[in-house]
């Protein structure tokens, strides 16, 4: 089996519990500026810890504290597993 | 006339939930008062303290995650920040969220070379969760003084305190050298060499805590259960005080009337102070204010636990469905203390079209001072004992939110259409509300203010109406012409005049509106004493009262016109005519129409 693929995802679909390194945010998202101050930057890595009824929101560990975004926007953020 | 050496001022800043606040009432106390940046709607608390024969003016800037800002709120702290217009600069950084405060530090020592201080706060909660801050390689690595404080219990503010002096009186290193290089790496450094970590995960009582208040399963059934247990405690907890006030007050009203007539008070005046002042300010005081003084506190205390970003998170999808703001669910929280802090906490949704929704919507929930009413007229009518009433009372809230929900959308796809904004929300550690500190506040701030309030309103309106009962154009008192007057309308709503005049004179505060309806239907004066709530019932039987008016009356309660304190709020707020008068509107047609659709059901069945 081929170990070497790192699967990109988005933070929408990566499964709960998982701890992902943020790769990219969308441009076009309008909170891209405040996402990455709160922690959503290159390389940081973050934990998805809940979701809320329909899956949205979702909550992530990052940077020490605990950030929920709607699913939506969570699309956008591209990470690696 | 105090002579200081010297006066200077201090600029607070940090991201929100740091305990910024803390730090400034423990420097201050009560010396502080909050008013408004200039010709802005953002809050701007100040305070003094002395300090070895100084004195400190410090400004406690709104709590923002950077210096670009996205609201007035940070803009206004970047402004101030950047303006150097201080005599030194603390940040106030989380030591259970080194990561986030650090670059949050840097990136504002980008701007400021000097004066600048850190502030590690916290640091007790750190300590329990395994992490430990060498504030003073931390300092050596950064050109700038590093002080360690848990401000809740005071440790290290005398330190700080020290230090803020010596960088005023004696001027500051400047920190360009150590800010060389990239941000992120150097904040990287940082961490890794001055923040150690003993636990894998800091945060597992949180977390297990998280797991059930925002499980999809337990999450919004474990909210209502809080709801209702705090009507509970509300309800039971305010029994015995209001009995013992009443029985107080009815001994103390014989006492003055026998006071007055000794000093031969002439009979009009006794009855019209005894009769109308004293017994409508006795009642708030013995009926309205137990409930407030116990449920307000108890918000705050859920407030301050952490607990109210958790319900913004289980109700966003709903709001959003219904094209309202996930944080709105906050400020309507916020506006169950008081309608117009409601108002003011919307500053919280940045986008101008969600938050005048917010503000338009707020008084559909029944404030603090609606709630005795409420209860009163669930005692008189409906229920046995506390639980009924408490479910009774949920049941209420639950009406106010749908219906809030239900303007919102109407209000979104017509006058407020627009582009739904995005929601970020943080979700801060659980903390362990200081009860005494609380208790103490919520006494001082809200209910003597509140009480002032409702006696400053009571008091006039009393007279005025015991004036207009007592005085008579051709046989009938002017009081019964103006009730005659309104009649026909509050019958169509399941009411009567008498209810819609105490409705109408209730504006400048609510819990007045039930003493009114006394008032009027005792004609201001043939009431001789107090009456408790099984009297009270007695007396609006006998005025034609049904269970249909209890319901219309409920209803109205719930969905009429806002308070002037709140309407004052929403002009300040809005600085809009447009949407102020919309404001007073919205609620008042919400209320006639379900009234009058009850009122019909009600005729059509019986």
């Amino acid at each position: 089996m081929d170990m070497n693929a790192n699967t990109h995802i988005t933070l929408r679909d990566a499964p709960i519990g998982a701890r992902c390194m943020v790769c990219d945010i969308d441009d076009g998202l309008a909170v891209k500026n405040r996402l990455t101050e709160l922690g959503f930057y290159s390389g940081a890595f973050v934990d998805k810890l809940y979701t809320g009824v329909g899956g949205s929101p979702i909550a992530f560990r990052v940077s020490g504290a605990v950030i929920a975004v709607r699913s939506d926007d969570a699309d956008k953020i591209i990470a690696e597993i | 006339m105090t002579e200081y050496k010297g006066v200077y001022t201090i600029a607070l800043t940090g991201n929100p939930n740091v305990g910024k606040s803390t730090v400034f009432n423990n420097f201050t106390g009560l010396h502080q008062h909050t008013g408004n940046w200039p010709g802005k709607t953002v809050e701007n608390t100040q305070g003094v303290y002395k300090y070895n024969q100084n004195k400190y003016i410090i400004m406690d800037l709104p709590g923002t995650y950077s210096l670009t800002p996205n609201s007035a709120e940070e803009q206004v702290t970047s402004d101030y920040v950047k303006s150097g217009e201080y005599d030194a600069l603390v940040i106030v950084a989380d030591a259970t969220c080194m990561e986030r405060n650090i670059r949050f530090a840097l990136s504002i020592m980008q701007y400021v070379q000097k004066k600048v201080i850190i502030c590690v706060n916290l640091i007790d909660e750190a300590k329990k969760k395994g992490i430990e801050i060498d504030s003073d390689k931390m300092s050596e690595m950064l050109s700038v003084p590093v002080i360690k404080t848990a401000a809740r219990s005071g440790k290290g503010t005398e330190k700080l305190k020290k230090e803020i002096e010596r960088i005023c009186l004696a001027g500051s290193k400047d920190n360009t050298e150590a800010m060389k290089g990239d941000i992120a790496q150097l904040s990287e450094k940082i961490l890794k060499e001055c923040c150690v970590y003993k636990n894998s995960s800091t945060d597992k009582r949180d977390r297990r805590i998280d797991k059930v208040l925002l499980s999809k399963r337990f999450g919004i059934p474990v909210m209502l259960l809080m709801l209702a247990l705090v009507f509970w405690i509300t309800i039971t907890g305010a029994n015995v005080p209001s009995e013992l006030l009443n029985k107080f007050f009815r001994v103390l009203g014989d006492k003055l009337r026998v006071l007055l007539l000794n000093i031969h008070c002439p009979d009009i005046v006794i009855s019209a102070l005894i009769d109308g002042v004293y017994n409508a300010l006795t009642w708030i005081i013995s009926v309205m204010l137990p409930p407030m003084a116990i449920f307000f506190p108890m918000f705050t205390l859920l407030e301050d636990s952490g607990y109210l970003p958790r319900i913004a998170f289980n109700l966003d999808s709903l709001f959003r469905r219904s094209k309202a703001h996930g944080k709105q669910s906050l400020t309507i929280a916020m506006g169950f203390g008081c309608n117009a802090c409601g108002v003011t906490g919307c500053r919280i949704i940045d986008s101008k079209r969600e938050r005048l929704i917010a503000i338009i919507t707020n008084s559909l929930v029944p404030c603090n001072g609606r709630f005795p009413m409420l209860i009163a007229v669930t005692a008189m009518f409906f229920a046995v004992n506390s639980s009924m009433q408490s479910l009774i009372l949920l049941g209420l809230i639950l009406l106010s939110v749908g219906v809030t929900l239900l303007c919102s959308k109407i209000l979104a796809k017509t006058v407020l259409k627009g582009e739904e904004s995005s929601f970020v929300l943080e979700l801060p550690p659980y903390r362990r509300p200081q009860i005494g500190k609380v208790i103490i506040r919520s006494i001082f701030d809200r209910t003597i203010f509140v009480l002032l309030r409702a006696m400053a309103a009571a008091a006039p309106a009393g007279l005025l109406i015991w004036i207009l009962a007592n005085t008579n154009i051709g046989d009938t008192s002017v009081l019964m012409h103006i009730t005659n007057i309104l009649d026909p309308f509050g019958k169509a709503l399941g009411l009567d005049g008498a209810v819609v005049c105490a409705f109408i004179l209730g504006f400048p505060a609510n819990e007045i509106v039930l003493p009114l309806i006394l008032m009027i239907y005792t004609c201001g004066g043939s009431l001789s004493e107090i009456p408790d709530i099984m009297q009270f019932k007695e007396i609006l039987l006998s005025n034609g009262w049904t269970l249909t008016t209890a319901i219309c009356m409920m209803i109205f309660s719930l969905f009429h016109f806002p308070c002037s304190t709140t309407c004052l709020t929403i002009w300040k707020e809005t600085k809009s005519k447009k949407w102020t008068a919309l404001s007073f509107v919205t609620p008042l047609i919400v209320g006639i129409v379900l009234c009058i659709i009850v009122h019909f059901i009600s005729v059509l069945i019986f």
